[in-house]
C-alpha cells in the first residue's frame, strides 16, 4: 500500500472514530470500540486488500490477546468486590487522615504511590481499578479517581508488571536490557515529578502543590534514582515496583519530620491497627503470591509446566502486506496473575468469613456485581483489541507509524518516536503491544536517519508506558469500579490532555538529549 | 450517543453477557473451522462475530445510575 496522505488518513479512521464516539459523544468505551472495529474491518477490506480470511484469522489473534486481559480483569473485579464487601476500602479511606491531616499527601499516597506500587503486580488498568475505589471513598469525584490514578502510575508501566512491556522492547529489537536500560530509565524518570504534580493539583489545588511540593521533589528523587540504579543493574523487572515502595517508605518517613508533618485529622477515626491488618490481608496475600511465583524459580517453572498457544499461518492482503506465521504468546494457567488473583480471594474469602467480615449473601452480591461490571468492560476489551488486530494484519498500524516517521526531519524525530509510542499503546491498551508493533520500526528509521538508536527506543516504551494509561482499553477496566461504566468518554476527555503533559516533557527531553548527543550515539 | 433506537430493544445486562460470551467463543469454533478447511462454517462465524459487533452498536444501552 502506497503511503500518501490519503491512504494514512485511512488507517487513522478506526482510532479518529474510537476518539469521536468517546471524547466527543460520550459514548461508551464498548460501544466505540465496536464502532471502531467495524470500520476497521471496512477499511481494511475495501482499500487494504484483506481477505475475510485475513480478517478472521485477526479476530482468532484478538481473542487471544484479550484472553490474557480478561483473566486479570475478572480476577481483580472479585477481588475488589470482596474487599469491598469486607470494609477494606472504607478502612483504607478512614485510616489515610490518620497518616497526614493533608489532603494533598493522602491523595499521594493513594494515586501516586500505592498505585505505581501496585503496577508491579498485574497492569491492564488494574491499578486504576484498585485504588479509584479509595478515592471516591475519600470524597473524590469518580472521574477524579480514575484520572488521578492513571497519571500517578503512567510512569511504572514500563518498568511495572514485571517489566514485561522492557522485556518485549528487547526481545523484538535483540538489543541487551544494557544497551536500552539507562536511556529508558531516565526518560521515565523524568516523568515521575510531573506525574505527581498533576496528580496534587487535581487532588488538593494549586495550594495542595505548593505545600507539597518538596516532598514531591524528594520522593520522585529517590523513586528515579532506585529505578535507574535497578534497571542498569539488570533487575528491571523490580525496578517500577521496588521505586514506589522507596518512594512509599520515604514518604512515610518524611510526614514524621517536623518540617513535613501536619497533624492527622481531628475526625481520623480508623480500625483498629489488628483489623486494619486483616482487613488488607488480601494486598498483603497477592504481593506475597505475586512475588513468589515470579521470583523463586521452581515455582515459576512447576506453575508454568501448562501451557496453552495458538499457531497461525502466513497471512496476506491482496495489496501483498504479509504477516508471518506465528505461535500466540503462550498462555500460563496457574502462573498468570489471573490465577494469582483468584488464588488470593479464596485464601481472603476464608480469613474474612473466619474473622466475620462477610456477612450472609455476600457471596452473591459480589457475584452480581462482578459480573455488572466485567461485562460491559470485557466486551470493550474485546473489540479495542480487536480493532488493534485487524490494523496490524492488514497492514494499516504499519502504515501509520511509516507516515509518522517519514514526515518528520531528523533533527525532530526523536521528539516524535514517544508520540509513536503513545499511539501503539493507545491502540492495543498495552505498553508491552506497542513495543512489539513498532519496536522494530522504531529502530530501523533511526537506523536510517543516523539517529541513537537506543534513545529512540527508550523514547519509545517511554512513550508506550505514558500512553498506555490513556488508552480506551485501560479506561474501561479503570471506570469498572467507580460507576462509571459506559461513562468512560467522561474520563478519556479530562485524561487525554492532562497525560500528554508528561509525554510532552519526555519528547523534549529526547529531543534535547539527541542534540545534544550528536547523531549516531 | 443519542440515537434514534426507541424502538430497538435496550441491552440489558443479561443481553451483554450473552454478547460477551459469543465474542468469547466464537472465534474458538473458527479457528476451529479455519484449520479443520471448513470455509463456509467459518465465514458464518465471523459474521456472527461482525453480527454481535453491530448489535453492540446499534442496539441502545440500559441507562445505568
Amino acid at each position: 500500500m502506497p503511503l500518501n496522505l490519503f491512504t494514512w488518513l485511512l488507517s487513522l479512521l478506526p482510532l479518529l472514530v474510537v476518539m469521536v464516539l468517546m471524547l466527543g459523544l460520550r459514548a461508551s468505551g464498548k460501544r466505540a470500540s465496536a464502532a471502531g472495529w467495524v470500520t476497521a474491518v471496512l477499511v481494511s477490506l475495501l482499500a487494504f486488500g484483506a481477505t475475510w480470511k485475513v480478517l478472521a484469522y485477526a479476530q482468532v489473534k484478538a481473542l487471544w490477546m484479550s484472553l490474557d486481559v480478561l483473566y486479570i480483569v475478572w480476577g481483580a473485579l472479585l477481588l475488589y468486590n470482596l474487599v469491598h464487601e469486607a470494609g477494606a476500602i472504607q478502612a483504607i479511606s478512614a485510616w489515610l487522615p490518620s497518616v497526614s491531616g493533608d489532603k494533598a499527601v493522602q491523595v499521594l499516597l493513594v494515586s501516586w504511590l500505592m498505585v505505581s506500587f501496585l503496577q508491579g503486580m498485574g497492569g491492564f488498568g488494574v491499578p486504576m481499578a484498585v485504588c479509584a475505589p479509595i478515592l471516591v471513598g475519600m470524597g473524590y469525584s469518580p472521574v477524579l479517581a480514575v484520572v488521578m490514578t492513571a497519571i500517578g502510575h503512567a510512569w511504572a508501566v514500563n518498568f511495572g508488571s514485571m517489566a514485561t512491556a522492557f522485556q518485549a522492547l528487547m526481545a523484538v529489537t535483540g538489543l541487551s536490557g544494557a544497551v536500552l536500560a539507562p536511556k529508558a530509565a531516565i526518560l521515565l524518570g523524568l516523568a515521575i515529578l510531573p506525574s505527581g504534580m498533576i496528580v496534587a493539583v487535581l487532588g488538593s489545588g494549586w495550594k495542595g502543590l505548593r505545600h507539597t511540593f518538596p516532598l514531591l521533589c524528594l520522593v520522585s528523587l529517590v523513586m528515579g534514582a532506585v529505578q535507574y540504579f535497578l534497571a542498569v543493574n539488570g533487575l528491571w523487572n523490580l525496578a517500577a515496583t521496588t521505586a514506589s515502595l522507596a518512594g512509599l517508605l520515604v514518604m512515610l518517613l518524611l510526614l514524621r519530620i517536623p518540617h513535613f508533618r501536619q497533624a492527622p485529622a481531628a475526625s481520623a477515626q480508623s480500625a483498629s491497627n489488628a483489623d486494619l491488618l486483616v482487613l488488607v490481608s488480601p494486598y498483603l496475600i497477592l504481593m506475597l503470591v505475586g512475588f513468589a511465583v515470579v521470583l523463586i524459580p521452581s515455582l515459576n517453572a512447576f506453575l508454568s509446566r501448562t501451557a496453552f498457544s495458538l499457531t497461525l499461518p502466513e497471512l496476506s492482503t491482496r495489496l501483498g502486506w504479509v504477516t508471518a506465521a506465528e505461535q500466540t504468546r503462550p498462555l500460563h494457567p496457574f502462573s498468570h496473575p489471573g490465577s494469582i488473583l483468584l488464588f488470593t480471594v479464596l485464601v481472603s474469602w476464608l480469613i474474612y468469613t473466619r474473622k466475620g467480615y462477610i456477612s450472609e449473601g455476600a457471596g452473591q452480591r459480589i457475584a452480581r456485581n462482578v459480573v455488572k461490571s466485567a461485562g460491559d468492560a470485557s466486551l470493550g476489551v474485546i473489540a479495542m483489541v480487536g480493532v488493534a488486530a485487524v490494523m496490524t494484519t492488514s497492514g494499516m498500524t504499519n502504515l501509520l507509524a511509516r507516515g509518522l516517521s517519514q514526515s518528520i526531519s531528523k533533527t525532530l524525530y526523536p521528539a516524535m518516536a514517544p508520540f509513536i509510542g503513545v499511539l501503539g499503546a493507545f491502540l492495543t491498551g498495552s505498553n508491552n503491544n506497542s513495543n512489539v508493533l513498532f519496536g522494530v520500526l522504531q529502530m530501523e528509521t533511526a537506523r536510517l536517519m543516523g539517529l541513537n538508536v537506543p534513545l529512540i527506543l527508550a523514547a519509545q516504551t517511554a512513550g508506550g508506558s505514558l500512553g498506555s494509561v490513556m488508552s480506551p482499553a485501560k479506561v474501561i477496566v479503570g471506570c469498572s469500579t467507580v460507576g462509571l461504566s459506559q461513562k468512560e468518554g467522561l474520563v478519556m476527555r479530562r485524561l487525554v490532555l492532562l497525560d500528554l503533559i508528561p509525554v510532552v516533557i519526555v519528547a523534549a527531553a529526547a529531543l534535547i538529549w539527541s542534540l545534544l548527543s550528536g547523531a549516531g550515539g | 450517543m443519542k440515537l434514534k433506537q426507541n424502538h430497538l430493544p435496550a441491552l440489558s445486562l443479561r443481553a451483554s453477557l450473552l454478547l460477551f460470551v459469543l465474542e468469547l467463543s466464537l472465534p474458538f469454533w473458527l479457528y476451529a473451522a479455519l484449520n479443520s478447511e471448513k470455509l463456509i462454517l467459518a465465514k458464518l462465524l465471523f459474521g456472527l462475530i461482525a453480527a454481535g459487533m453491530l448489535a453492540i452498536i446499534i442496539l441502545p444501552e440500559k441507562p445505568k445510575r
